[in-house]
């Protein structure tokens, strides 16, 4: 299980302005988007705040929500640090499906971040 | 006003420690599934998976649990019997069709598909246990894999040893009958010599049907028998059975369908069927006497088909001894007989496991007569499926 977490990690997928960012605090809230992300799958600010489960597909949200709680548990995590073929839920509620690459990173402060880039695999933003 | 926002703002708080202490029982739950040497999947009713333990993911989702979701059972891991042939996921002996009537556990060869050459995969031998999780609004199927325990390995290790034996006895068993069978011809032994000669016969006879039960159990046991499953009316099923009999097992029978209009339509592997209703008509011969009447019914329930073979013999006292009559070799003590052949003990036990192997039951009754206590007659009630396929069309389903 994947315990190493790099230094930078979230920054250097922010930079990724070709794709979709997404970040969230250590309570899984949406703290920040890009433009990308707002622009493929159409949410607008009012996602800030709101637990990121609000863009899995309901059928992921049970293992997300018990990974995540794990999480907290053991800092221990299979999901980070490569492709992961799942799915992105819209504003809409149309579902894309994705590759999501997710890393964590812990703050100076002890507090845990993580963040994900998003690649669409279908519709006109496929790339 | 500051009330209320005092009120608002501890209720909030309130909720906030309630949701994180429930995040944090949700995440010791998953530490605690993940760390099981067990796997674990939970699949909706179209038989994609809602729910998997780390297990589960590194045996056949690469690793990670979340990309399992949503996906069949038959997209990442194919059963196979204990001879190594595949299953149908609609074969009796799959663990979802199991499961659709009862929880129960069987050890099965199980093959990962995830991985990228599928064909050189090793097969795994797992004990699965399965069990049905109903909800209001919707149903899910617990499937649980676990390594066997050595007391499981040294079952298995005895059943092949029974199996081999079995196998082994038969040649030997043939020889000897048709030895006995030339000795009886010859004319110069005397009715003493050719009486012993005749039993020698006929103990030999039930000998080896004795090891055609042991082997058929055996295969039973071992999830190894082909079945030939087919869909058709009950009533022409016993139609085909009735014409292999000789004259005086026909004469003996009375079918009856308590309403012509019902449907009967059933699924089942005829060979097992002709061998259960042979086994049921054995042993009401047996038992009842020089005059023999049996009475074959049907009822239709909205699940199953029922097939009620009622006999004219003793029966059977006490609802304990319909439990006892089908363990093997079990012999109910008020039916000895002297006069009566001896049966192998093992009918009404083949009875049982044939038809749990199709997806159905057996079970035994002797109703009571209205004067009281004594009750006359054995009724034995075979409990059919109903096919899921539409109904009214006649097809064939070999595997």
């Amino acid at each position: 299980m994947s315990n190493s977490w790099t230094p930078g990690a979230v920054d250097a997928l922010r930079q990724q302005h070709n794709l979709p960012f997404v970040r969230t605090d250590e309570q899984g809230q949406v703290v920040e988007f890009n433009d990308r992300f707002r622009l493929i799958y159409g949410w607008d600010d009012g996602l800030v705040g709101q637990t990121i489960g609000m863009i899995l597909p309901a059928s992921f949200r049970e293992l997300h929500h018990a990974g995540f709680s794990r999480f907290k548990l053991t800092e221990t995590s299979k999901l980070v640090n490569h492709p992961l073929e799942l799915a992105t839920i819209c504003s809409d509620g149309a579902e894309i499906r994705s590759e999501h690459f997710i890393v964590a990173e812990r703050s100076d402060a002890g507090g845990w971040s993580f963040a994900a880039t998003l690649r669409p695999l279908e519709g006109p933003h496929a790339c | 006003m500051l009330a209320e926002d005092s009120f608002s703002g501890s209720a909030e708080a309130e909720s906030r420690a309630l949701i994180q202490q429930m995040s944090q029982s949700l995440g010791l739950l998953r530490v605690a599934f993940d760390s099981t040497g067990e796997a674990m999947l939970i699949l909706d009713e179209s038989a994609a998976v809602r729910w998997a333990n780390q297990q589960a993911a590194d045996l056949w989702g690469g690793g990670i649990t979340l990309q399992m979701i949503g996906r069949p059972l038959s997209a990442l891991l194919q059963f196979h019997h204990l001879d190594r042939s595949p299953m149908g996921d609609e074969e009796p002996s799959h663990p979802l069709q199991k499961a659709l009537t009862a929880e129960g556990r069987n050890s099965y060869l199980i093959q990962a598909l995830s991985d990228p050459a599928p064909e050189e995969t090793q097969l795994i031998t797992r004990s699965v246990s399965w069990r049905q999780i109903m909800q209001i609004d919707q149903n899910f199927t617990l499937l649980i894999f676990r390594d066997l325990d050595p007391l499981e390995k040294a079952l298995a290790r005895q059943r092949q040893f029974i199996d081999n034996l079995a196998h082994e006895l038969r040649t030997p068993l043939a020889i000897i009958t048709g030895n006995l069978h030339r000795l009886k011809r010859k004319k110069q032994f005397s009715n003493t010599l050719q009486q012993s000669l005749s039993d020698a016969v006929e103990e030999t006879q039930r000998i080896a049907t004795l090891v055609d039960h042991l082997l058929l159990l055996s295969e039973l046991d071992t999830d190894s028998r082909r079945w030939k499953l087919q869909i058709d009316d009950l009533q022409n099923f016993i139609g085909q059975w009735i014409v292999t009999l000789n004259p005086e097992s026909r004469g003996c029978l009375q079918v009856i369908a308590v309403n012509e209009t019902d449907d009967y339509q059933v699924q089942l592997d005829q060979d097992a069927f002709h061998l259960i209703l042979d086994n049921l008509l054995d042993n009401s011969r047996r038992f009842s006497g020089s005059k023999p009447l049996i009475q074959i019914q049907f009822v239709q329930s909205v699940s199953h088909v029922e097939l009620k073979f009622i006999d004219n013999g003793p029966g059977i006292k006490n609802d304990d001894l319909c439990v006892a009559a089908f363990e093997r070799f079990t012999r109910i003590e008020e039916h000895r007989n002297a006069d009566m052949a001896d049966g192998g003990g093992l009918g009404l036990s083949l009875v049982q496991s044939l038809m749990e192997g199709m997806g159905g039951s057996a079970s035994c009754s002797s109703p009571d007569v209205p004067t009281g206590s004594a009750r006359l007659g054995l009724v034995v009630t075979l409990q059919f499926p109903r096919p899921k396929s539409s109904l009214g069309i006649k097809t064939s389903v070999q595997r």
